[in-house]
């Protein structure tokens, strides 16, 4: 089944790269690429893609909002962030948009494939960063009134701080007494409580039961 | 449990406290009766005595002593005393005539000879208020057989005048009699006059240093207003004279007994200024009102004097009534203060009554004696206000020292938080800023840069390298900035996940294992990034260079230091030093900023890369 992707990314280099990367992968077709929000916005138009890559810089806006929209509208779309440095702060944001994982600008060519591939099976990654950012923030009672976090259960708080700490999620499970199935679980769950209003529980339960397929 | 002494039972009692005051002013009053107490002398001659008054001129009779004039008929102002008496033989020794106590002045003659005089026995005649006079007797002027004595007496007013004794005998016997009289009678009223000269002066002192204080004001004019009264007394012969002396010692007895009340009004602290202004005023005008009736009209004020003397002394009984009815005697001070008090007023009564001749005069004025105990008790009772409340002001300044230093040490330690916490703020945000300038700005140029030589298809070049050496550089600086990264466990681990995918794709098993390292192993940004600049470097040459199929890298932490190892199997160093020459000679370099050490070890196969830092780096080198 052929994938169709937007990218939407303001640098024409990297716009470009992005494009030639993917096109090389055969399971990606009809790819079409925008360098702001209206662009992206009149190719939306036509339709929604299966897979969205954001840039959360855009010249006329924010990405973050162009990935609520879509995650709103369009829930089956899976959509990754691309940034620089993978900076919690961002990622945090586009996850709580609806972002299902985020992609590094500078990722080898012939990493972006596997690590799609690895998203749209549900990964969920979480970097220690990121980590080490929401629990800060869980613990900040300000951020809670700005914008209230969602609750975590003791499990994913502790696969969180484990996270935080550096340790794979081999390790995590040696540590926990679970395995690395349970851990990935606890991760999804992380991922799924942030972005709640975003996308909506449905894509979730649809993904669970396999009726969206991620690209083989 | 403290043992209640006989004292504190005493005060305690009102009726225990009552009776040791009254015992304690019996005490008192019956020791100056006692020192009043005239013995005569062991051997006298023994005389007949006659008394003629010389004016208004009388007829002479024989008299007995203590003779007062008052008694008499008509008010005399001169009157003679006669004495006969035998002597056996001339004496070889010394002899003197003794008068214990009279009024005014006294001359004597032996056998019509004149053998002295007091003083001036015309008006203004000089005063003598009961001190004793002596004279001495050439013995040539006596007589074996009868001899005469002859003492002329003055009274300053008619009818005021009076001789106590008149003695006559051996020096060897008088003698003493005369000097215990005089000492008890004149030099102690001198002694007298100094001490309450001097309280006055120290009291004066004090009340200029606490104005407030008026107490202490009042103590001192009493004290010198006392001191005037008894100089008065004492006074034989000065520039006061007859009517003017009388003036003077009533308006400065109308002052002591007027500072008295303001004195016992301040000390009890009793705030009825309206009573303190009208004793003043009293006496005010009453000051303006007796020199007046000298004035005015002298024969009257001659005749009454001795009354407005007795209201003047009479006003004791104001202060004396306030004092009994307000001070509390709760401690020794305030006892003794009572019985000063109440002995002060008994004894201006006793003098009351002398004034109005219901008293003897013979023993003149007792009040005198009990300045003496006033003064040191008042004295005391004062300065021992004085004491505490410097002690009560030194307390309190100790206590608010103590207390201002702890309010400065809490003012000072909060300063420092806040200008901690000011500093970690400006800090936090400046590295907000610049992390957000480097992702907005460096990092996406550098990633745009890559980007296009690898559209361009340079992508394997060595600028291409470079460029994503940079970029990966710039990653490791903004994670060391981190500031709860600092522990090196997490700095490895974040390291792994950008470089494991990495490797996978180039088909290297990479075996992390970050277990032998504590969550304590703290480093500090600048040699955390020193680290992780290391692993990179080294992680990256194996990538690049070794051509080997597995990566092992290890973190070991151990008690005096700190060791990581890359390995890997790959071809060793020998084939291709030269490309990464300058490569080995950064981590060298960076392994010297740790104060540690890096070991190139070639295996069999592959190239083992120890770093060793020792664990006493402080996170702030």
């Amino acid at each position: 089944m052929p994938y169709s992707v937007l990218i939407v990314e303001d640098d024409e280099h990297l716009r470009q790269r992005w494009v030639t990367a993917l096109s090389r992968d055969p399971r990606f077709e009809l790819i079409t690429a925008a360098g702001n929000l209206q662009e992206a916005q009149q190719l939306l138009l036509a339709g929604y893609p299966n897979l969205l890559l954001a840039d959360l810089g855009l010249p006329d806006g924010d990405g973050v909002d162009l990935i609520r929209q879509v995650g709103q509208k369009h829930p089956a779309t899976h959509i990754m962030v691309i940034t620089v440095f993978g900076d919690e702060y961002h990622v945090l944001r586009a996850i709580r948009a609806g972002a299902a994982g985020y992609l590094l600008k500078d990722t080898g060519a012939t990493q972006i494939g596997p690590a799609i591939d690895d998203l749209l099976a549900g990964g969920s990654p979480v970097s220690p960063a990121v980590a080490r950012y929401l629990l800060k923030l869980l613990r900040e009672p300000a951020q809670q009134a700005r914008e209230p976090l969602p609750q975590f259960t003791e499990r994913e708080l502790e696969t969180l701080q484990l996270i935080a700490k550096g340790y794979s999620y081999a390790e995590i499970g040696k540590a926990a007494n679970i395995s690395v199935n349970t851990v990935a679980f606890h991760t999804k769950q992380i991922y799924r409580k942030l972005s709640v209003g975003s996308r909506g529980e449905a894509v979730f339960e649809a993904q669970a039961r396999g009726l969206i397929t991620p690209p083989h | 449990m403290s043992r209640k002494t006989l004292g504190d039972v005493v005060l305690e009692s009102a009726v225990l406290r009552w009776a040791a005051i009254a015992l304690s002013i019996l005490a008192m009053v019956l020791a100056i009766r006692a020192i009043h107490q005239q013995t005569p002398p062991d051997h006298f001659a023994d005389c007949q005595w006659r008394f003629q008054s010389l004016n208004p001129a009388g007829l002479e009779k024989p008299v007995e002593f203590p003779h007062n004039w008052s008694s008499e008929h008509e008010p005399i102002q001169l009157g003679r005393y006669t004495g006969t008496f035998q002597l056996e033989s001339l004496p070889e020794e010394a002899w003197a005539v003794y008068l214990p106590s009279l009024s005014m002045n006294a001359a004597v003659r032996i056998n019509g000879i004149p053998i002295g005089d007091g003083g001036r026995m015309t008006p203004p005649i000089a005063r003598q208020t009961a001190h004793p006079l002596y004279f001495r007797v050439d013995s040539r002027l006596l007589r074996a057989g009868e001899n005469t004595l002859e003492i002329e007496l003055a009274a300053a007013t008619a009818g005021s005048g009076y001789l106590m004794q008149a003695y006559v005998g051996a020096e060897k016997h008088l003698q003493p009699r005369f000097r215990y009289r005089y000492s008890i009678k004149t030099s102690f009223a001198q002694a007298i006059i100094i001490v309450l000269v001097v309280t006055g002066l120290i009291f004066l002192a004090l009340w200029l240093g606490r104005r407030h204080e008026r107490v202490y004001l009042w103590q001192g004019i009493c004290a010198f207003v006392a001191a005037s009264v008894i100089s008065l007394l004492v006074l034989d012969d000065g520039l006061l004279t007859g009517r003017s002396l009388e003036c003077a010692l009533a308006v400065c007895l109308i002052w002591t007994t007027a500072s008295c009340t303001q004195w016992t009004f301040h000390y009890l602290r009793l705030d009825w200024p309206r009573l303190l202004h009208m004793s003043l005023v009293t006496a005010l005008i009453l000051t303006l009102a007796v020199p007046l009736l000298a004035l005015a009209w002298p024969e009257f004020f001659d005749q009454e004097i001795r009354f407005i003397k007795s209201i003047a002394l009479g006003f004791i009984l104001v202060p004396l009534f306030f004092g009994v009815r307000f001070l509390r005697v709760t401690d020794w001070i305030s006892f003794w203060v009572m019985v000063s008090g109440l002995t002060i007023g008994g004894m201006c009564m006793r003098d009351v009554l002398m004034l109005l001749e219901w008293v003897a005069p013979y023993d003149g004025y007792w009040t005198t004696y009990t300045c003496l105990l006033a003064v040191i008790v008042f004295s005391w009772a004062l300065l021992q206000r004085f004491m505490s409340t410097l002690n009560e002001a030194e307390m309190l300044n100790l206590e608010m020292s103590e207390r201002v230093q702890l309010k400065e040490i809490e003012i000072r330690k909060s300063y420092d938080q806040l200008r901690a916490e000011g500093q970690r703020r400006s800090l936090a945000e400046e590295r907000e800023r610049l992390l957000r300038d480097m992702h907005d700005g460096a990092g996406g140029q550098l990633v745009s840069l890559l980007a296009r030589l690898e559209n361009e298809g340079k992508e394997q070049t060595p600028v291409a390298e470079a460029v994503r050496g940079v970029l990966q550089d710039l990653r490791l600086i903004i994670f060391s900035l981190e500031p709860d990264a600092q522990d090196l466990r997490s700095a490895l681990a974040m390291l792994r996940d950008r470089l494991v995918p990495a490797c996978k794709s180039a088909g290297l098993e990479v075996e992390w294992d970050l277990s032998g390292l504590t969550e304590q192993c703290l480093l500090g940004p600048r040699n955390t990034l020193h680290v992780l600049r290391i692993v990179s470097e080294a992680v990256t040459n194996v990538l690049k260079h070794a051509g080997a199929s597995q990566l092992t890298v290890r973190a070991e932490e151990s008690v005096k230091d700190l060791a990581i190892t890359v390995e890997d199997n790959g071809v060793g160093l020998s084939a291709a030093t030269k490309p990464h020459g300058k490569g080995l000679h950064n981590m060298r370099h960076r392994a010297s900023m740790l104060h540690g050490a890096l070991e190139i070890l070639e295996r069999q196969s592959g190239v083992c890369v120890r770093l060793r830092v020792p664990v006493a780096i402080d996170g702030r080198s």
